[in-house]
């Protein structure tokens, strides 16, 4: 007959002895999900207050939106 | 030993997922904040590359290779939190991923057909790599400590196995 091999970090531990209650969340499990749900309101915020823009044309650059407008207010003003 | 084997194969992967990230990271804040536009150009252009062609590849293996190991394991794919939080995260980062790569081949096209003032006024990619990588880390980290915590299908006791001569019945 051969002994079960020690409990190491690679296998789960062996389970705790029946008691009938149902083992409730972990804590780290109720913080995660708290950050999760804080970092996804976040970045719903963070798409809304961006106009709703999240494709290609936002890697265009905050520098090519203000040439177009500079491009707009000079054909608004006329040039000399 | 196969699961030996799948084990190398999903560490691999995944710790290459990470690296592979963070390779791509750099180049996203090379293409943010530098002034020349063939720097910018060429940091777009490795960015499709290395996107599609290991970031990609590689997320797909460690998940699937992730996926295997839970489920021919007794630590099962839902039994523990950890095991289920890591492959829920490993799942949506592989989303998010795919759902975004089609904006970087837009950009990188978008890059090598512009001029140098044109592809240096281009921005960059630093916010996906960014919160992927810190993503991808916590998977790593939850994969090494295995925190306690049967989820409730875990807590429930096992069904009996069928003795041999159930089975072949």
């Amino acid at each position: 007959m051969t002994k079960e091999p020690p409990p190491d970090g690679d296998r789960p531990a062996p389970p705790r002895p029946e008691t009938g209650v149902r083992p409730g969340v972990p804590r780290w499990v109720k913080t995660l999900g708290i950050v999760v749900a804080a970092l996804l309101l976040l970045a719903l915020i963070v798409m809304l207050a961006s106009g709703g823009q999240h494709g290609p044309d936002r890697h265009r650059g905050v520098s090519h939106a203000a040439a177009g407008a500079a491009v707009g207010l000079t054909l608004l003003m006329g040039t000399p | 030993m196969l699961r030996r084997m799948m084990l190398a194969v999903h560490v691999i992967c995944s710790v290459g997922w990470i690296g592979a990230a963070a390779s791509y990271l750099a180049l996203g804040l090379a293409a943010q904040f530098s002034q020349r536009g063939h720097l910018v150009r060429a940091a777009w252009l490795a960015m499709e590359l290395t996107g599609w062609y290991v970031i990609v590849p590689l997320g797909c293996l460690a998940l699937l290779t992730g996926l295997v190991m839970a489920l021919g394991t007794p630590w099962g794919l839902v039994r523990h939190y950890w095991v289920l939080i890591a492959s829920l995260l490993t799942s949506f980062a592989l989303l998010i991923l795919i759902l975004h790569m089609p904006s970087v081949t837009a950009s990188a096209r978008l890059a090598a057909t512009a001029d140098d003032p044109t592809a240096a006024r281009l921005a960059g990619d630093v916010l996906h790599p960014a919160v992927g990588l810190l993503v991808l880390v916590f998977i790593a980290v939850l994969n090494i400590y295995k925190p306690r915590g049967l989820t409730g299908f875990g807590a429930r006791p096992r069904s009996r196995r069928p003795a041999p001569a159930e089975e072949g019945s």
